[in-house]
């Protein structure tokens, strides 16, 4: 039996990670709050919070195609900012406020481009400038592109981000991480009581509705967990995920229809966010955010000088997690992640981990092929 | 075109001009340029002077001026694939099992690297520009295994273009510096870079003098010849007062056929158009076809337009390094058009068109261009705001195999008609 | 009120201050025009706008080339220096119309010389302000329209050529002006005055400006009004202004249209420039 079943809270959950527009968001405009949207997962939406603002992570949830979106990318363009403008394109996303759009790879920072050629119904659009090194002068720089955002925002929702109000959104948001960490820390175990699947849906909607809400939810989630009886089958293979933006918790079940368990993941909407904290309290709340995002936390695969640390980051939650294999998702056309997968594999295979890699489109079109892909591997990694 | 000179576009016009002069440059800078052949750059760090490695041209004058040998890895993997035997370098690289639509120029590289071709460096430089794929190529040097215990520095070069940008890279410049003196033992031998520097400047001076003869009607000489004063003066180690030479007999040259009111030779000029894109290593199969059947002249592509570079301010090293960044994000091709937004990509094509009168722009939007296949639509409909004919292609420059380039020339035949140009 | 007025009274105040330092400051007037709104078409009303002028000016007045043999006088070289600078507004008693001032030599006086040159075009019109500076700066690309004038390919500043044919003629700045007056009011209807700012007398001279047209340039790439909204008179940008070296830019703004409030709200009110 599933949490679908037996936890409302879940069920609330994994309601809004499966669509965009939720009642959460809806709740929250009503009561005359602002949304800002962003792309990708180093966007510091302490700022936001900051600012009173609910932060909305962009993806495709609810994609169909990319008819529409079709005219502004090629073929050759990744899916996932194909799918998720299709849905801005279409009118999804016109309950944001604000889009925020970061330097990572080049069709996302196109995107902010192509936003704002459409003409959609956003009031505030910004790209933020972020390095793609880590190091102490890329600090400095990213701090000075941080304040830069910090004052756009402010003027734009006639807001005033005080630092202590930043300091108070630097803990509230340390406090998600920390319960999100919590929550990963129950799947360590033999026969974990979330599933993957389960898990990429909570996760999905941290970055989806008000964060004292989703604290208040993971809070009472992990209290049922730590209670409950696991549900996967003992023995099964411990899978790992990494990959770019794996915010569809269909790869994880096919996983484990399949009979193996995905018990951690290394991806741009579950893992990596939750890793390391900013806090405690101490000095200029930009300079840790710009830390944070530039040397404590640089698991993009855009952010050069930074790989050993992914790798690390990878193999810690391997032996933490216990896990057996590692799937690696690429989405297709995706450079960055095509060369963080093509190092891992090899050093995977060095530290004795098996790796399947695969590329996909954002909405998987031939299951069959990867189910078939995943039983193999799964006979390979099988105790 | 001979065959062996159309195999050989990275180092020949893929144009004729007229004999006596052009035919001496040609051969000059053929000279010259057959440095950036495969073979010669894994030769040359033989050489005996330290060897750096940079994914993408970082600042040459720098590293002749602490007499380093540097090798561009990408410019390497570019030249590769334009060799005879491109195509079956292209397919090794696939086989590597590298992302399936990665820049092919990039995969050549990654051969070069992992096969390994390369010989074992002093010290590595990646950067992440100018585009995904050339940052992927950085992330690959710099955790190649038999490389580890090779010293590294990373670039970080900003999408912005304010004055703050270019003071962040030129302290990063400063700090590349330190780190090739400790990581090489040269010292970066001030009175030698600021004369490079002056050198280059002179150099960068002729080149945007012969990017203004383009603009007559015919145009006089083989366009391509701005792409090559580029890789003269950029790829090929800086400050040669050779390559200073000539240029300078280029111009002059190319002033004396403005003069005359002479085009091209054997070739009608009807249509001058934008590439706005590399040029591709098939350039040979196509454009000599263009010009001669259409009277159609490929006037401009991304490293034809190499003009004007800022000019190195060398009052001090200070000054020096903060103009070189600058040059750097503003005028190094493919991190100009590259690197910043959609915007700044088509406010360069519209100003090239008019001020080069230019009829058509063809996007021929690379597959590996991750940038380009983002923002096609915002470039269709600022020319047709513009009123200024517009072609997507959709081809990889690198491999002809995926769009040959008989099939562009129908394509671009049948826009040429459409449109009334031809 | 548009939030560009500022850098215009900023280009008042700097020809102020360079007149003040001695530079010589010359002041030409073009000849009145009829309203462009009663000009029939653009053809016609290029015609009337350069009547008398020594050159062509228009589609094909020139092939758009000048050679170094050729040149009379070089502007704007990245050597010598070079500035260009953009400004719309709404705002009437700003912009004089067909007024065309030169800071520094003339071209009859700079025989085969090279000059630093800064280039301040100030566009009045009804609604006009920042959001159509990218389109007008579209119509400064004027090559092969004025006779025995070149710009270079040099994006973002002007790096120009005038002709010893043109000279010869009698090409001068006045003409440069008349001429770019008359393309960019035939170019754009909603343009209704034009008035130019040239600098040759030196490089430290385009400093001030330069500093300026970066601001602008942020603005007009910016291309909504309400980030860069006044408020009250003060120059907000979202910007982190500790940390830019335009600040006393801005501040000297602010100064400006803290003195020019003053001045409104005193009695007898606006003021006249």
């Amino acid at each position: 039996m599933g949490l679908s079943e037996t936890s409302p809270t879940f069920r609330d959950l994994a309601r809004i990670a499966g669509t965009l527009r939720n009642p959460r968001v809806d709740s929250w405009k009503s009561g005359g709050g602002k949304v800002m949207g962003y792309y990708c997962s180093f966007i510091p939406e302490e700022i936001f919070v900051a600012a009173g603002l609910l932060p909305f992570r962009i993806r495709g949830t609810g994609s169909q195609g990319t008819e529409l979106a079709d005219q502004y990318y090629t073929q050759v363009s990744c899916t996932f900012p194909r799918h998720s403008f299709d849905q801005a394109l279409r009118g999804e996303f016109d309950f944001l406020d604000g889009l925020v759009v970061g330097t990572s790879c080049d069709t996302i920072r196109h995107t902010f481009d192509n936003w704002k050629h459409a003409g959609l119904k956003t009031p505030f659009t910004y790209l933020l400038h972020r390095p793609h090194v880590t190091g102490e002068l890329q600090v400095d720089y990213y701090r000075r592109q941080l304040e830069k955002l910090k004052s756009a925002v402010e003027e734009h929702f006639a807001a005033r981000i005080t630092d202590e109000k930043l300091w108070e959104a630097i803990e509230l948001c340390d406090e998600t991480r920390r319960l999100q960490q919590e929550l990963y820390a129950l799947r360590k175990v033999p026969n974990p009581a979330i599933t993957g699947s389960e898990t990429v849906a909570v996760m999905v909607a941290g970055a989806s509705m008000p964060k004292t809400d989703y604290n208040a939810a993971l809070r009472t989630l992990l209290a049922e967990l730590g209670t409950a009886p696991g549900g996967g089958k003992a023995g099964a293979a411990r899978l790992m995920i990494a990959g770019c933006a794996h915010d569809d918790p269909s790869l994880c079940a096919i996983v484990e229809a399949e009979g193996g368990i995905v018990v951690t993941d290394f991806t741009c909407f579950g893992g990596k966010v939750m890793l390391e904290s900013i806090g405690p309290r101490s000095g200029d709340p930009l300079l840790a955010l710009a830390r944070y995002g530039v040397l404590d936390r640089p698991f993009c695969p855009k952010i050069g000088g930074a790989h050993p640390m992914r790798k690390q980051a990878v193999l810690d939650m391997v032996r933490d997690f216990k896990v057996d294999g590692v799937i690696g998702q690429v989405l297709v056309s995706c450079d960055p992640w095509g060369g963080e997968m093509f190092l891992l594999k090899d050093e995977l295979k060095e530290a004795g981990i098996p790796m399947l890699k695969f590329e996909t489109d954002y909405l998987p079109s031939s299951v069959g092929q990867l189910t078939t892909r995943v039983q193999a591997f799964l006979e390979t990694v099988r105790r | 075109m001979s065959d062996k000179a159309t195999q050989m576009t990275m180092t020949t016009p893929a144009l004729a001009s007229d004999a006596g002069v052009f035919d001496q440059l040609n051969r000059e800078a053929n000279g010259i340029l057959a440095e950036l052949l495969p073979q010669k750059l894994l030769e040359a760090p033989k050489g005996g002077k330290p060897f750096v490695i940079g994914s993408d041209e970082v600042l040459p004058e720098i590293v002749s001026a602490m007499d380093l040998y540097y090798n561009i890895l990408t410019v390497t993997g570019a030249t590769a694939a334009g060799m005879p035997d491109g195509a079956q370098t292209i397919d090794k690289a696939i086989e590597m099992g590298v992302e399936s639509r990665l820049c092919n120029a990039v995969r050549c590289a990654m051969y070069y690297l992992y096969s390994p071709l390369m010989p074992m460096p002093d010290a590595i430089v990646t950067t992440n520009s100018p585009c995904d794929a050339v940052d992927t190529l950085g992330i690959m040097m710099d955790n190649y295994k038999p490389w580890a215990h090779v010293p590294k520095f990373h670039l970080d070069a900003p999408h912005g273009r304010e004055e703050e940008d270019f003071v962040y890279f030129g302290k990063q410049l400063k700090e590349m510096v330190l780190f090739l003196e400790k990581a090489t033992g040269r010292k970066l031998d001030l009175g030698r870079f600021l004369a490079l520097c002056e050198e280059s400047n002179r150099q960068g001076a002729l080149l945007a003098e012969f990017q203004e003869l383009k603009r007559a009607v015919p145009c006089p000489v083989d366009p391509d010849w701005a792409r090559r004063g580029f890789r003269l003066s950029r790829w090929i180690p800086p400050g040669r007062p050779e390559v200073t030479d000539i240029l300078r007999r280029l111009v002059a040259a190319t002033e004396e056929r403005v003069k005359a009111k002479q085009g091209m030779d054997g070739v009608d000029e009807k249509i001058r158009f934008l590439w706005w894109d590399v040029s591709p290593v098939w350039a040979g199969k196509l454009f000599p076809r263009l010009a001669t059947e259409l009277g159609a002249v490929c006037l401009m592509d991304y490293y034809s337009y190499a003009a004007p570079w800022t000019v190195i301010d060398t009052t001090s090293e200070e000054s020096a390094l903060r103009t070189f960044g600058k040059r750097y994000l503003i005028d190094t091709p493919m991190t100009r058009q590259a690197m910043h937004g959609a915007d700044f990509w088509i406010e360069d094509a519209l100003r090239i068109v008019k001020e080069f009168r230019l009829d058509a722009v063809v996007m021929p939007c690379h597959i590996g261009h991750k940038d380009l296949n983002a923002f096609p639509k915002i470039a269709r409909d600022a020319c047709r705001e513009a009123g200024i004919p517009f072609l997507f292609l959709g081809c990889d420059v690198w491999d002809e195999r995926y769009m040959p380039p008989d099939k562009v020339f129908e394509t671009m035949k049948t826009f040429f008609q459409s449109v009334g140009l031809a | 009120m548009n939030v560009l007025d500022a850098y215009l009274e900023r280009v008042y105040a700097l020809v102020e201050e360079m007149r003040e330092r001695a530079a010589l400051v010359r002041v030409y007037q073009a000849p009145g025009i009829p309203g462009t709104g009663d000009l029939p078409g653009a053809s016609d009303a290029l015609a009337r706008l350069t009547e008398g002028l020594p050159i062509r000016v228009g589609p094909g007045a020139s092939p758009g080339l000048i050679l170094r043999s050729d040149t009379f006088l070089e502007l704007g070289s990245p050597e010598a220096g070079s500035c260009s600078l953009l400004l719309a507004t709404d705002t009437t008693r700003l912009v004089h119309d067909g007024r065309v001032t030169l800071v520094g030599p003339e071209v009859g006086e700079s025989a085969g010389g090279s000059l630093p040159f800064g280039q301040v075009l100030m566009l009045r019109g009804a609604g006009l302000g920042e959001k159509d500076l990218d389109e007008l700066q579209r119509l400064l690309v004027v090559a092969g329209q004025i006779e025995g004038y070149m710009v270079r390919s040099a994006p973002g500043n002007v790096w120009s050529r005038v002709s010893q044919e043109a000279a010869a003629k009698g090409f001068s700045f006045a003409t440069l002006g008349r001429a770019l007056r008359a393309l960019v009011m035939s170019g754009s209807p909603a343009v209704e005055a034009v008035e130019v700012l040239f600098v040759t007398s030196g490089k430290a001279d385009l400093v001030p400006l330069e500093a300026a047209a970066q601001q602008v340039r942020k603005i007009a790439r910016e291309g909504t009004r309400e980030r860069w909204k006044v408020k009250g008179y003060d120059i907000d940008c979202a910007n982190d202004c500790s940390a830019c070296g335009d600040k006393p830019v801005c501040d000297d703004i602010r100064s400006v249209l803290k003195e020019r409030q003053h001045i409104d709200e005193s009695p007898g009110g606006t003021h006249a420039t």
